[in-house]
């Protein structure tokens, strides 16, 4: 079962642009290896959502919380962040002896980062898609054009939709 | 032994200024990168222009931004520790909070009204990761060649998700040269 820190380490890794980037990987990984049930995959997403804190970090801290106890939750919060721990440490060493355009690599992440959140919604709406969901593909959209028009805090729409989920769905 | 010495005061000035945005800063990071601005130079600490460029470097790196600041700040403010109490300061906020809200949604997971719930929140963020794509994607330079690689690497990984990895480095990699190459 220590498996699951592996798991973390590798999301760490790739976890370029923010959580968002990363969300999608993390249910195909933990629920097609039944280490999340998909109900408790939603649960976590809500509640990362109501909570401070980056995405990623919350799952980790969950997920490890749900096998190891509190030990797990740090140790798993800790795996996830090696990577930038490690990076961020170094780099004041490393700044010196490594030049890259700057502009081309950032660019490059974008890219990169712009196909993981592609994967995410696909993977998150899939779901929605297969079962021919009409009301909720029409909630999806409005969300999506208030978030475009307004400012709106997303967290306003988490609760909302939750709502709407209890009252209509 | 004195703890409180000077050194050890403007350790925990780190660690409480990163507690505290992260612990009242809710919309997750980009909303908390202002904040961490505004604390950091108000107690000049830094200027304004190593900010910015700190936070180029955390943008370019994996995990999640808000993170990436803390230890690359409390790295550049006092070495180890400093990145220390800084990132820790920036995840017991989360850490506790994720730990306590999981558990009262998960102790009432069986109540229809929270299956419900929960099935409308996942609605909502299936609504904000296609908002948070479509900002990528709205300030990003399109040209034939990184809308051909987005195209290919989309379609690999939606048929294949264990070749995330690879396929995310390469087609960094791959455009990296291309887009070098245009430089020079």
């Amino acid at each position: 079962m220590i498996d699951i820190f592996f798991i973390f380490l590798y999301i760490g890794a790739i976890s370029f642009g923010g959580g968002w980037a990363v969300v999608g990987l993390i249910k195909d990984i933990l629920v097609s290896q039944n280490y999340l049930t998909f109900n408790e995959f939603k649960e976590i997403l809500t509640a990362a959502q109501l909570t401070p804190g980056p995405i990623a970090v919350n799952m980790a801290t969950y997920v490890g919380y749900k096998y190891y106890g509190l030990l797990g939750a740090i140790l798993n919060t800790f795996f996830l962040l090696i990577p930038p721990i490690t990076l961020g440490i170094s780099y004041f060493f490393l700044k010196k002896s490594i030049k890259l355009e700057k502009e081309a690599l950032i660019n490059s992440l974008v890219l990169g980062t712009a196909t993981l959140v592609f994967i995410t919604l696909y993977s998150l709406g899939f779901q929605l898609i297969i079962n021919f969901d009409i009301k909720a593909i029409m909630i999806v959209f409005i969300i999506f054009a208030l978030l475009v028009k307004t400012k709106i805090d997303p967290i306003f729409f988490i609760v909302i939709s939750g709502l709407i989920g209890i009252l209509f769905l | 032994m004195k703890i409180l010495t000077h050194k050890n005061k403007e350790l925990f000035s780190i660690f409480y200024i990163f507690f505290k945005i992260s612990g009242f800063t809710i919309g997750g990071g980009y909303a908390m990168v202002p904040a961490i601005e505004r604390n950091l130079i108000d107690k000049k600490l830094l200027s304004e222009k190593e900010f910015f460029k700190l936070l180029s470097i955390a943008q370019s790196m994996p995990g999640p931004i808000a993170f990436n600041l803390s230890v690359l700040l409390g790295s550049k403010l006092r070495g180890f520790w400093g990145a220390l109490f800084a990132s820790v300061g920036v995840l017991i906020p989360p850490f506790f909070g994720i730990l306590i809200v999981s558990n009262i949604i998960h102790k009432y997971s069986d109540s229809l009204y929270v299956q419900k719930f929960l099935d409308g929140c996942y609605i909502a963020t299936v609504g904000l990761t296609l908002y948070v794509l479509y900002k990528i994607l709205k300030n990003f330079n399109f040209n034939k060649f990184n809308i051909f690689l987005f195209f290919v690497s989309a379609t690999l990984l939606v048929l294949n998700r264990n070749l995330t990895f690879f396929v995310f480095l390469l087609l960094v990699t791959i455009n990296y040269l291309y887009e070098k190459r245009g430089i020079k």
